[in-house]
């Protein structure tokens, strides 16, 4: 697993690449509740490079969807792709949060 | 039929990654059904970890077969305790982020993303069987 920061205005994308399972979602998740913890809001994890989810990061995608609303800001899960997102829709994970289908970073469309 | 035994803990499941993996390309299985193996693989092995043994110790065994005339099954066995993960309940999958409880997610998983699941308790092991069938894939794009 690979994690990269991007900006979106006043939102911090997390760019998640490679494979969300029990081994890595602790990184992840300390990635994430490091930016929460530094003032960061508007969190929008994108997922076009993501090959692999489990319900590890099911499990910690949810606890920072609650953290982050716990502060008062706002989540989005962005470009989820084939197996990643079946197993979003599986979960009702579409349902409940928002969901970017193509979101692309400032940087991304130069 | 192929099995690998390791310990019953996070650590192995590189090792029975890679030895899943393996018996399922060989198997004929296509780059669209992998991850959804691989994924049944994690959910259950996990699920032993963390329900099986408790804090004890002890083996995780997995289990890889053709069942003609086109399944690959996968099976995780341990000598735990008896333990049913398919007696669990549906988690509610309508509610709100902040009401959504943390976990339960991973048996229902596997019970969508397999053709067939069961579980069995079998000469003192609990055994959990996942058959997926393999279907022509569509080439990617």
């Amino acid at each position: 697993m690979q994690i990269q920061n991007e900006r979106s205005g006043a939102s911090l994308v997390i760019r998640v690449s490679g494979r969300l399972d029990s081994v890595s979602t602790p990184t992840f998740e300390a990635h994430c509740q490091q930016a929460i913890a530094q003032g960061e809001r508007s969190l929008i994890l994108d997922f076009r490079s993501l090959d692999y989810l489990s319900s590890a990061g099911l499990r910690s995608i949810l606890i920072v969807a609650k953290s982050v609303g716990a502060a008062g800001g706002e989540f989005a899960l962005a470009n989820a792709r084939g197996m990643v997102r079946e197993v979003f829709e599986i979960s009702g994970f579409l349902g409940i949060f928002r969901c970017l289908d193509s979101f692309e970073t400032p940087a991304a469309q130069d | 039929m192929e099995r690998l035994r390791l310990p019953a803990k996070l650590s192995s499941l590189t090792g029975f990654r890679e030895f899943v993996n393996r018996s399922a390309v060989a198997a004929g299985v296509g780059p669209q059904l992998l991850p959804r193996i691989e994924l049944a693989l994690e959910e259950l092995l996990v699920n032993h970890v963390l329900h099986a043994y408790g804090s004890g110790e002890g083996d995780s065994e997995v289990v890889c077969f053709r069942r003609e005339p086109d399944c690959f099954c996968l099976e995780v066995v341990d000598e735990a305790r008896p333990f049913d993960p398919l007696a669990q309940a549906t988690p509610d999958l309508t509610l709100a982020a902040a009401d959504r409880p943390i976990g339960g997610l991973g048996i229902h998983l596997v019970r969508s993303l397999a053709d067939e699941v069961s579980y069995r308790r079998e000469a003192g092991k609990n055994v959990f069987t996942a058959c997926f069938a393999i279907r022509p894939e569509a080439p990617p794009g």
